[in-house]
């Protein structure tokens, strides 16, 4: 029988599953951060939008009508700005995270029917307001889709060239959510990527930017 | 986003290579005086006999007898035997120029490299018998580091600290970082009786062991590791010297060094189905149940590592470039966030992973006695891409020759 190290190789043994299990919990801490990091953001997209709802009522119980115009749409752009931003970081933290997928799961639900509710309010602003942004419906998938990646990026340039007269809303088609479904069902998606632009164009699978152009 | 196959792979083999890391590191810090430290010189010097057996290699042989000349070792008790193992080269006529120093020089038919050193061990006359490859030179001091470790009578073979010659091409900067690696990992295993390949540059035997178990296995693609085995399979004691350098030179190219590394790994394939019995027996203590078993699971690991991550590196750049061709647009602006942000788990994984890989290679290092160079740092890093993948490539080439029974072709 020869000699056989045991203690070694129990202290190696412990010290790797020490060294693992902090760089697990530092991992967790990470995503834990990243988690609350977009619920501040939720957080501050709710006060935005029940703020302007509130300013709105107001004006309105107050008789000042013509009001609803001017505040919506200058703020349209800002408040798209920041939804935009937290549409990427949910994207891109939902890919880096590996614990409390479920609570981002959450806060995209809570996020798409925020945004949707914000999609509503410009297409009657455009109805009966001067105003006359280009409004995109963008259907895409996070399953692997190199497609819907060029989509991201050619949506991503021409939103940069015309922030003002540009407003996408992305929905994440896989998202187990009512009103993704309706909208899914009332443009009859059956392709992703795909675009509704104003509400009544369809464009079906990759659109190139100088396609898009035209419409806008 | 849920972990998928290829991560979980990724995961136990990091863990895997951590541990293994660790292991190392801790022999390193449990033993550490003895670790860079070698046994005094017996009060009566041993007779020492080197052993150069060389075919064709003019080239080198004369560095190689110059260097052996230089031992700092009293010349009464040192003998060099050149063996001339049927060279068509000028060997021969450097050998016999060497005649007036004191070099004896045997010429024989063509045998291969181990029936050339048993013809030297058979005209040798020392207590210790040193094999030195005829490609390769040594530190004037190496003799006095490795002959303490036989006094204890268990010792049978004591393996020296072999570097690479004036590394010059990528390939040969390499293999010097992996040969620094191999002579922390070599002294490691010392403390547990585990080494399992006295390298052929400058390996000292005890020759009244050499006489009892048989000289080298003719014939055999790694002599050196085949006769290192059977010691350790014979019950005796295999240590390693800590700073007695010897500096060979290594394959330049690509296809070279894998035509190098196929023979040294079919030969440990060869002369592990040889002495299947020291795996995983308690008679062989931890060579058996730990070091040659880690071993070949280590292998396997790499193999896996290189493949998912030459997987996955390969799929993010396709669809990087994938994405751009279909939208039309290779600019897009890069934004800068916060990395804290952008840090995932397996990320943090992979970099304590590399952190214990990085101690590792700090601390071989360390042990050879070589500086890290700041302008080394690009080929440490490209090492890491693309060294293990060559090295997997080989070990894969090796495995199917040997499972197809490819016949041997041994380069005398």
């Amino acid at each position: 029988m020869g000699k056989i190290s045991f203690k070694l190789y129990l202290v190696a043994a412990a010290l790797t599953i020490v060294v693992f299990s902090s760089g697990i919990l530092f991992g967790w801490i990470l995503d834990s951060n990243r988690v609350s990091d977009v619920q501040s953001q939720i957080d501050d997209l709710a006060i935005s939008f029940q703020n302007l709802d509130l300013e709105n009522s107001i004006y309105q119980a107050f008789g000042n009508e013509t009001f609803t115009c001017s505040i919506y749409s200058s703020r349209a752009e800002s408040l798209s700005k920041q939804t935009d931003q937290l549409a990427e970081e949910l994207n891109s933290f939902r890919e880096v995270n590996e614990f409390q997928l479920s609570k981002l799961d959450f806060f995209k639900k809570k996020y798409t029917v925020m945004n949707l509710q914000f999609w509503l309010q410009l297409v009657n602003l455009k109805k009966n307001c001067d105003y006359n942004s280009t409004t995109v419906l963008y259907f895409y998938t996070t399953k692997p889709c190199d497609e819907c990646a060029a989509q991201g990026i050619v949506l991503d340039a021409l939103k940069r060239k015309s922030p003002e007269r540009l407003m996408i809303f992305a929905i994440d088609s896989d998202l187990d959510l009512g009103v993704v479904a309706l909208l899914k069902t009332k443009y009859n998606v059956t392709r992703i990527p795909t675009l509704v632009i104003n509400e009544n164009i369809k464009i079906e699978g990759f659109a190139s930017q100088s396609a898009l152009k035209e419409f806008l | 986003m849920p972990l998928s196959a290829l991560d979980i792979v990724s995961i136990f083999g990091s863990v895997f290579t951590m541990y293994f890391a660790f292991v190392y590191v801790l022999i390193y810090f449990f033993n550490k005086k003895k670790f860079l430290s070698n046994p005094p010189l017996p009060k009566k010097l041993p007779k020492v006999s080197i052993i150069v057996p060389a075919y064709n290699e003019g080239k080198t042989i004369a560095l190689t007898l110059k260097s052996l000349m230089g031992l700092n070792y009293p010349k009464k008790l040192l003998e060099v035997i050149a063996v001339n193992d049927g060279s068509a080269d000028e060997t021969r006529k450097i050998m016999e120029s060497f005649k007036g120093q004191g070099v004896k020089v045997i010429n024989k038919v063509n045998g291969g490299k181990a029936s050339a050193l048993n013809a030297g061990i058979k005209k040798s006359t020392g207590e210790i018998v040193v094999c030195m490859d005829a490609d390769s030179i040594v530190d004037k001091n190496a003799l006095r580091k490795t002959l303490g470790y036989f006094s204890n009578p268990e010792v049978a073979a004591v393996a020296s600290s072999v570097k690479v010659l004036n590394p010059k091409s990528m390939i040969q900067k390499f293999q010097f970082l992996e040969y620094l690696y191999n002579i922390l990992l070599r002294k490691s295993l010392s403390f547990l009786d585990s080494i399992f390949v006295v390298p052929g540059p400058f390996g000292l035997y005890r020759k009244s062991v050499l006489e009892k178990i048989g000289g080298f296995e003719e014939g055999n693609l790694t002599e050196d590791m085949e006769i290192t085995m059977r010691i350790q399979n014979k019950g005796y004691k295999v240590e390693a010297a800590t700073d007695a350098f010897t500096y060979t030179i290594s394959p330049s190219g690509v296809r070279k060094l894998v035509n190098q590394r196929v023979r040294w790994y079919r030969g440990f394939l060869i002369n592990s189905k040889k002495y299947k019995e020291l795996y995983l027996n308690p008679k062989y203590g931890d060579l058996g149940m730990f070091t040659l078993p880690a071993y070949v699971l280590l292998v396997f690991v790499l193999f896996v590592l290189i493949l998912s991550m030459s997987y996955m590196f390969t799929n993010t750049i396709f669809h990087f470039f994938n994405v751009r061709m279909i939208s039309g647009i290779f600019l897009t602006p890069i934004e800068i966030v916060n990395p804290i942000l952008y840090t995932s788990a397996l990320t943090v994984l992979w970099l304590t992973s590399i952190t214990t890989s990085l101690v590792v290679f700090y601390l071989g290092f360390k042990v050879s006695k070589e500086k890290i160079k700041l302008k080394m740092i690009p080929v440490y890093l490209m090492s890491a891409l693309f060294y293990g993948f060559i090295l997997a490539y080989t070990w894969s080439v090796s495995l199917l020759k040997e499972l197809k029974g490819e016949k041997i072709k041994w380069e005398r």
